[in-house]
């Protein structure tokens, strides 16, 4: 799969944030595209030996990690404004996207991640609680997380962007 | 806002001078009857 | 030029004019600046979306422009003409790209500009009439529908000539919350009501800014500020003025110092007498003298014209006083005008010792009659604290009109 070049992000691999006072590092990528856009799937490592994942979406950004499966509906029955239940906590299902994965570098958690293809249902609950189902070929992945600001993140080791000044 | 600081002093103004002229019994409006006052007054007979 | 580094150019599918994408890879449709197609930029082969060949016009701020809004570095990279259902309203949004901070609008109508973000999700409380989001009531102030009129720049979604949303606009000035919708997804916006001065200085506008129309929609009333402030101030000091009041009026000592009947015969054309009463004294301090006449007055008038004696023999005060009282009986009953006494209140007596030296005429159809005197010191008194009262009262009383009245004409361009 072609590298896009003309591809840039405020984060790169190695920048580093806080999260609930534990420090996180990114250490690898995927641009998971879809019929009307695309975005950034950030692989990270927590201090606390955790991993997760940091969505970049148009300025939103939102942290998550895996959490338990339970009883998922399967693909076809799941719609938006449904209710699931996932860890104990409700959420209504958002959106639902087909993506692709267009782009990856760095470590990541499972092998050929390139052409990938999946359907990722976004679900929000109360606050900026969101929940995430991956349903593939390879098997159902649900993550749970919350919605940040960019200051939230303290981050460290930014990309360099001409004529941008940096967030303090 | 200095508005609001004017306005005070005004208010406080307006306050200090109810206290003086009740003190003092002025009257705004003499009532009825018409009042006079002379600036000085002529010797009574 | 600095800060373009990393910016890509390729040349448009539809005219082959060459096309600057700046949203560093967010963005997905780009409209071209020769021939305003609008092009799929996530496409390999930038495929064309929409097609047409019109005039490109550009917005008051135009697409590249870089500015500073709340301490936020922004370049403007997208515009967008929308309209309401009718085409009659029509108002310009600008969309603007920080690479931290994502994406933000600014959008003009009428010369009221608003700074927009899209919240990532809304979960407060909505009622039909108004919302409850972060500690602040918003108020429904109009639903409707906005259509995508006229595009040019980059968007972050596949914007299409025509694209209609509805529209649900709540406010609690500054702040607006707009919800828009499509049968696939609802999305919740908030905006500010920002200055023209703010979006002169943020993106260095020299020359003058559209006028405003009008009241905005989210547009803070000027004084709201220091509306409050003022109203605060105003209650504690009428409530003052009050109190002190009450403290006078319930200390006032109504001491009779004079209290005579007199007898008037009638003078048949003779001059009227000069009559001097008693001495009296006025204690302590300065105070204000109350003289009342009461006469059993029927059909008729008395009048006593009395000037205040002090010890010194001068003549500093006096006061007239007209007892008149008429009655009678007609086709509607019993009628009667006036009254059987009169009194006037002598201002700031000073203490000491007085006589009064009066002279009472009255009505010559009037047969002899008594008429009693009563001169009373200190008497309570409500003059200077009506006027006081209305003085203080006037400020706050005119800062609530001019908000009444910029409130109405704000709610004049609702349309819930």
């Amino acid at each position: 799969m072609a590298l896009l070049q003309d591809e840039w992000s405020a984060l790169q691999l190695q920048t580093s944030g806080k999260y609930r006072g534990v420090t996180f590092t990114l250490v690898g990528r995927v641009r998971l595209s879809w019929e009307s856009g695309n975005w950034n799937e950030w692989f990270c490592y927590f201090d606390d030996a955790q991993h997760g994942w940091l969505s970049e979406a148009q300025g939103f950004y939102q942290i998550s990690v895996p959490c338990a499966a339970g009883q998922l509906p399967a693909l076809n029955e799941v719609t938006t404004g449904l209710s699931i239940s996932i860890a104990a906590h409700s959420y209504t299902v958002k959106d639902i996207k087909k993506v692709k994965c267009t782009y990856s570098e760095g470590e990541l958690p499972f092998k050929a991640v390139l052409g990938r293809s999946s359907v990722s249902v976004d679900l929000a609950s109360t606050g900026n609680n969101f929940a995430c189902i991956d349903y593939s070929e390879d098997g159902v992945n649900v993550y749970s997380g919350e919605y940040c600001k960019f200051e939230e993140f303290r981050f460290s080791y930014l990309r360099e962007l001409d004529g941008w000044r940096k967030p303090s | 806002m200095k508005a609001t600081n004017l306005y005070f002093i005004f208010c406080g103004v307006l306050t200090v001078w109810l206290v003086y002229a009740q003190y003092t019994g002025q009257i705004l409006w003499g009532g009825a009857g018409s009042v006079r006052r002379y600036a000085s007054g002529y010797q009574h007979k | 030029m600095v800060g373009e580094s990393q910016v890509k150019v390729f040349n448009c599918s539809a005219c082959g004019a060459p096309i600057t994408l700046r949203g560093l890879g967010q963005t997905s449709t780009v409209a071209c600046g020769a021939c305003a197609s609008i092009i799929d930029i996530s496409d390999e082969n930038y495929r064309i979306l929409y097609q047409y060949f019109n005039l490109v016009q550009e917005g008051f701020i135009p697409i590249g422009t870089r500015g500073t809004i709340r301490d936020t570095q922004v370049q403007v990279i997208g515009y967008m003409l929308r309209c309401d259902a009718s085409g009659e309203y029509q108002w310009e949004e600008y969309l603007l790209f920080n690479p931290y901070k994502g994406f933000s609008w600014l959008m003009n109508y009428q010369g009221h500009w608003t700074l927009i973000v899209t919240l990532p999700d809304m979960t407060a409380p909505i009622s039909e009439s108004s919302v409850q989001y972060d500690g602040r009531s918003y108020k429904l102030f109009l639903t409707g529908k906005a259509r995508v009129k006229y595009v040019l720049g980059e968007f972050y979604w596949q914007v299409k000539l025509g694209d209609q949303v509805s529209v649900a606009d709540y406010i609690s000035p500054p702040f607006i919350l707009s919800r828009e919708a499509t049968s696939d997804e609802t999305v919740w916006s908030l905006g500010e009501y920002l200055a023209p001065a703010e979006i002169a200085e943020a993106f260095q506008i020299k020359g003058p800014l559209p006028q405003r129309v009008g009241v905005g929609a989210a547009q803070p009333s000027p004084c709201q500020h220091y509306a409050q402030e003022i109203k605060l101030i105003g209650a504690f000091f009428a409530l003052l003025l009050i109190l002190v009041q009450l403290i006078f009026s319930g200390a006032a000592q109504s001491k009779i110092v004079l209290e005579r009947t007199y007898q008037y015969t009638p003078l048949h054309g003779a001059p009227a007498r000069t009559e001097v009463s008693d001495v009296f004294e006025l204690p302590a301090r300065s105070s204000n003298l109350e003289f009342a006449v009461s006469a059993p007055v029927i059909n008729g008038w008395l009048s006593l014209d009395a000037d205040l004696i002090n010890s010194e023999g001068q003549e500093l005060q006096g006061a007239e006083l007209e007892v008149a009282y008429y009655s009678g009986h007609d086709s509607d009953g019993n009628w009667s005008e006036g009254a059987q006494y009169s009194r006037a209140v002598l201002s700031e007596v000073p203490a000491g010792l007085y006589r009064l030296s009066f002279q009472t005429t009255a009505d010559p159809q009037l047969a002899a009659l008594p008429y009693r005197l009563v001169i009373t010191r200190d008497v309570p008194n409500w003059g200077y604290f009506a006027l006081t009262f209305l003085l203080i009262l006037v400020v706050p009383i005119a800062l609530w009109i001019r908000e009444a009245s910029f409130e109405s004409r704000r709610w004049q361009e609702s349309d819930p």
